[in-house]
């Protein structure tokens, strides 16, 4: 899978959406951050089987 | 009755007999610590509220119903401090957060309610970084030396029991908020097995990787606190109908043939040389009572961080949803951040983190299949200094985030239990923690390791200068 391309638009546009009100300084940190953590958490669960599960932590009991 | 001005040096266990005899008062005692909180905490900025009159109200409850043969049990009488994220009723639980600046509960948080079914005596509320979304917990300063952090989330915790400001205090760890800032400030805190303790009350960071706590000055005091708090709880799912040993009678300082599994890879790297051979000279002193060293090899845990992460915040930003829409400008500009980002994090990811996480659990399974503890450094440094952003160990430069939680957070992401307890000094002068993870639900074998290595070392009996 090809690595995110995220820019500050897309946080404040999907920001707007969602009705949230970022401030105007944090566009360029959210998409480093989020850049970084999607990649790296992509990479991790690359390794797992495809049908690896989902860790619940709800206890039917 | 006792003189008490020398008390705060004590751990329960021992004020505990003198208060049951009716040897030391639990007015007298709470006097002085309402005493020490006033004159050393104005410097220390450890506490949010401190309530002296319902403080002294309970220690003297308490006199009368020891007074009358009704002794409740090791807490009984003894004052304990609150981290500013469990509910107290009718007293105000900030969070530390402008957000929640008037917010006071109507009840009790589960484990308040037991601390108070116990007869602890709560002296008021510690701080926490804000909603225990970091590890600096302003402005709270480290005992040791007031230029340096005092860690967090459980910062006011850690640096009011290291000024000896209370007996003990409750914690939250949801990246190793209760283990780096006992660390940090020369105590000792647990983060027990996911389910043990209820969270029922406190407010959230991330509900499946939230832990609640106790930090004390020794492990027989945390024995005696973990007792307490343990156990299922209806009003939270999360807590598991596991039996609850008896942790204080379990601590027999025999630890003969104890595996201790000491990790090749991971916990040793980009570690400051004095925190290595402070760790390595404590599993010397390990094997010297009886435990066998054995190396083991540590599950691929790259990426890990950012799997906690990608979990927590966006849980937070659930958490906060509605008040991210109605005053987002209340939250600090560094917790805000976050938050948004939780919020735009996509659902993809936050599920491929939990199933990692799964496989991160089901690994520490395989290798705590033939150990009965790893034992690890709590932090790869000491306390930073306060406005430090990154620290530098080696080649490797790191964020306040990335340094303190990294050998915390694979025990948040696996729930296994574990405990930080002091075992030594930088050349500066800071304390140095040894983690010893434990496998699910068996926290009394790691008190067991920790409290044997306690007896065999001193560690545990030094102060900070503000403290004397």
């Amino acid at each position: 899978m090809s690595k995110t391309e995220m820019q500050r638009d897309d946080v404040e546009r999907n920001a707007k959406l969602l009705g949230l009100r970022i401030a105007a300084e944090h566009s360029q940190p959210i998409v480093s951050l989020l850049t970084e953590i999607r990649n790296n958490v992509l990479k991790k669960a690359s390794a797992l089987e495809g049908d690896a599960p989902l860790a619940v932590y709800f206890d039917a009991r | 009755m006792k003189d008490v001005s020398d008390c705060w040096k004590l751990d329960i266990a021992t004020i505990a007999k003198d208060i049951s005899t009716r040897s030391l008062s639990p007015v007298t005692l709470t006097e002085m610590m309402l005493d020490r909180i006033a004159r050393i905490d104005p410097k220390l900025l450890s506490y949010v509220t401190v309530l002296k009159d319902d403080a002294i109200s309970s220690a003297r409850q308490a006199e009368k119903e020891i007074a009358s043969g009704s002794y409740r049990g090791p807490l009984h009488g003894v004052p304990i401090a609150i981290k500013d994220i469990y509910d107290t009723k009718g007293v105000r639980t900030t969070a530390c957060s402008k957000v929640r600046e008037n917010y006071v509960p109507a009840a009790d948080s589960t484990v308040v309610s037991k601390f108070r079914e116990a007869g602890a005596i709560i002296l008021g509320k510690v701080t926490t970084h804000e909603f225990a979304f970091g590890f600096d917990s302003r402005p709270t300063k480290n005992a040791w030396n007031l230029n340096h952090i005092p860690s967090g989330s459980s910062g006011g915790s850690g640096a009011a029991m290291a000024a000896g400001l209370c007996f003990a205090a409750t914690g939250s760890d949801t990246g190793g908020s209760i283990r780096a800032p006992a660390a940090a400030n020369g105590i000792v805190g647990i983060k027990p097995t996911y389910g043990r303790v209820s969270k029922a009350g406190v407010a959230v960071l991330s509900w499946s990787l939230d832990h609640a706590g106790p930090m004390a000055r020794t492990v027989r005091d945390l024995a005696i606190l973990l007792g307490v708090m343990a156990g299922p709880d209806p009003l939270d799912p999360h807590t598991k109908d596991v039996a609850v040993p008896n942790y204080a009678g379990a601590l027999s300082g025999d630890i003969r043939n104890v595996r201790l599994g000491v990790p090749s890879n991971y916990f040793f790297d980009d570690v400051e040389p004095w925190v290595e051979e402070a760790v390595r000279t404590a599993i010397a002193d390990l094997e010297a009572i009886g435990a066998k060293a054995v190396p083991v090899s540590i599950p691929d845990l790259d990426g890990v961080l950012d799997c906690m992460l990608a979990i927590a915040m966006s849980e937070a930003s659930t958490y906060h949803q509605q008040a991210m829409r109605e005053t987002p400008e209340l939250f600090s500009d560094e917790t805000r951040l976050l938050l948004e980002a939780g919020e735009l994090t996509l659902a993809t990811t936050y599920i491929n983190a939990q199933r990692s996480r799964l496989a991160i659990k089901n690994a520490f399974r395989l290798v705590m299949k033939d150990i009965d503890v790893l034992v690890t450094p709590t932090q790869p440094t000491t306390a930073l200094k306060i406005g430090q952003t990154t620290s530098r160990i080696g080649s490797r430069e790191e964020s306040v985030f990335g340094v303190s939680a990294r050998f915390c957070a694979p025990f948040n992401i696996s729930g296994l239990p574990a405990i930080s307890v002091p075992c030594g000094f930088s050349p500066e002068g800071m304390p140095i923690g040894l983690q010893i993870v434990g496998k699910p639900f068996d926290e009394e074998t790691v008190l067991r390791i920790a409290e044997a290595f306690e007896r065999s070392t001193q560690w545990h009996r030094d102060y900070p200068a503000i403290a004397i």
